[in-house]
């Protein structure tokens, strides 16, 4: 389950939400369960970001249940951490930016959109700016759950965080990217983007972990700290297992629109993966 | 459950740092005083933008540089209880010691991680007299003071504009230059204001790591003009 969230800021500022989020859930127990979330860069030049997102978060379930599909590629990830640290991170960018390029092909930037991109890209000084592709740019964050194994992709800002059954609640060991400080973070739309998406591959032992948590910025970013944003995610656990995923699903977005306010003001995208059958 | 998932709820603090040349020369034709006065002036035009955006905690403070570098205001105070202390001037100009100082707290252990990005006014009237390469480097170095809004205001036409324009750091962005104190007055209270505003809506973009690009981290609103002085005579500095 999830919800995204139009931050408090966006809504004074008159911007849409530019977070996405969509997930495939399994169908019966042998299945896999994907989840991605998104969050399209809030400065002005990025005119097309909450679309980036959206496709984004869909083509990231789209190809990690391909993903998941394909024997070949699953026996390889499982001794070849290679696997989740190049071919898949190559295949999620490519997509995303073919995807995005037959959206500008099929709808070209209106004239008031060309006139805010060409101020915008005017004003800056990177060489490479002007390629319409950025205006897209969004971060993303997925997970890939098996009855078997687990798959982490992050590329950009957020935050996933893994609760187990005695609500311990931990960051997964992806490697840590001092640059993503001061609102800037890499991105989809960046040159070689597939370089600075970081992986996680677990295999179970026993079983999944009770609950997965898939987050943008803005909602770690509304806690004075760290231990509020972890007591978040065990709140949450506590919430599906204790009131049912149904009155969860309901009041979340409220929660978060709530968190948002007293918070960062960013939108606030937050996705829930959790074994049914321990629920 | 009655009470929001998570623990305690918090804006995003914007440390805010003026920079302040006290420099004997800072004294000559009233320079020195005439920010004081730009600076009280712009305090209450500061707290309205930062109550107009409660998701962003603005915490201000002030640095001073002459003989040495020292904290002026060293707490960071929240805007809404700022009240500024006259600055004096007396001594030369130890730019990069004020620089390195700003370094010490530009760490992420100084700064979480959340905090918005801090915005450095610099505000000087000469030439630093110091090591500026070692103090602009500390500067750099530090993950918070790359990531600053970093603005420069010149007082007089000795200040040195190349010397301002590396602490800018962004070829687009030229020191403000200010040779009267209603001049001085409109550049402080934009840097008080709408920079401010910039800086404290969460507006997150592409890192770009490709060699020598250049992005502002906030882009910032268009400075005003000098203040039109009546008579060339209003050019005091």
């Amino acid at each position: 389950m999830g919800a995204t969230v139009r931050g408090a800021s966006h809504a004074r500022a008159k911007l849409p939400n530019q977070d996405a989020i969509a997930w495939y859930a399994p169908a019966q127990r042998e299945d896999c369960l994907v989840l991605a979330v998104a969050d399209g860069h809030g400065a002005p030049r990025y005119i097309r970001s909450h679309q980036g997102a959206k496709l984004a978060v869909k083509l990231a379930v789209e190809v990690l249940r391909n993903f998941a599909a394909d024997r070949a590629a699953v026996a390889e990830l499982a001794t070849l951490p290679d696997h989740a640290d190049g071919q898949l991170p190559r295949t999620l960018v490519r997509t995303w930016h073919s995807a995005v390029r037959h959206d500008l092909a099929a709808h070209p930037f209106t004239p008031e959109e060309q006139a805010v991109w060409d101020e915008q890209t005017r004003s800056t000084d990177t060489r490479r700016a002007d390629d319409p592709i950025r205006a897209y740019g969004a971060t993303l964050l997925a997970a890939l759950i098996t009855p078997t194994y687990l798959l982490l992709l992050q590329l950009g800002d957020g935050d996933i965080l893994i609760v187990d059954s005695a609500g311990r609640v931990v960051r997964p060991p992806l490697p840590t990217d001092p640059r993503l400080i001061a609102n800037q973070t890499t991105s989809l739309s960046g040159s070689a983007a597939w370089r600075d998406m970081r992986a996680y591959f677990q295999a179970f032992d026993t079983r999944p972990p009770a609950l997965v948590m898939l987050a943008t910025d803005g909602y770690a970013n509304s806690f004075a700290d760290e231990s509020g944003f972890y007591a978040a995610a065990r709140d949450l656990h506590a919430a599906i297992r204790d009131q049912g995923p149904h009155t969860t699903r309901v009041q979340l977005p409220a929660w978060l629109e709530a968190t948002s306010q007293a918070g960062s003001g960013d939108d606030i995208t937050v996705g829930l993966a959790y074994p049914v059958y321990r629920i | 459950m009655s009470k929001l998932p998570g623990g305690a709820l918090a804006s995003r603090p914007l440390h805010f740092i003026w920079v302040a040349d006290c420099s004997g020369s800072m004294s000559v034709d009233g320079k020195i005083q005439a920010l004081n006065n730009a600076i009280r002036e712009a305090i209450p035009h500061m707290q309205q933008v930062a109550g107009e955006n409660p998701n962003a905690q603005v915490l201000v403070r002030a640095l001073a540089f002459s003989n040495g570098a020292r904290w002026h205001i060293s707490q960071p105070t929240n805007v809404a209880d700022f009240r500024w202390q006259d600055l004096k001037a007396e001594g030369v100009t130890d730019l990069g010691k004020a620089l390195t100082l700003l370094a010490d707290v530009l760490n992420p252990d100084a700064m979480p991680g959340r905090a918005l990005p801090p915005v450095l006014v610099l505000i000087s009237d000469g030439q630093p007299t110091d090591n500026f390469d070692a103090g602009l480097k500390a500067l750099m170095d530090s993950p918070w003071g790359r990531k600053a809004v970093r603005i420069a205001i010149a007082i007089g036409e000795d200040a040195d504009h190349d010397i301002l324009q590396r602490f800018i750091g962004h070829p687009e962005f030229k020191p403000l230059q200010a040779n009267n104190a209603e001049t001085l007055v409109r550049y402080i209270k934009w840097a008080s204001t709408e920079v401010l505003k910039s800086a404290s809506s969460p507006a997150s973009q592409l890192l770009d790591t490709s060699p020598g690009a250049v992005i502002a981290n906030v882009p910032l609103p268009a400075a005003p003009d000098p203040a039109t002085p009546p008579d060339s005579a209003a050019d005091v500095w």
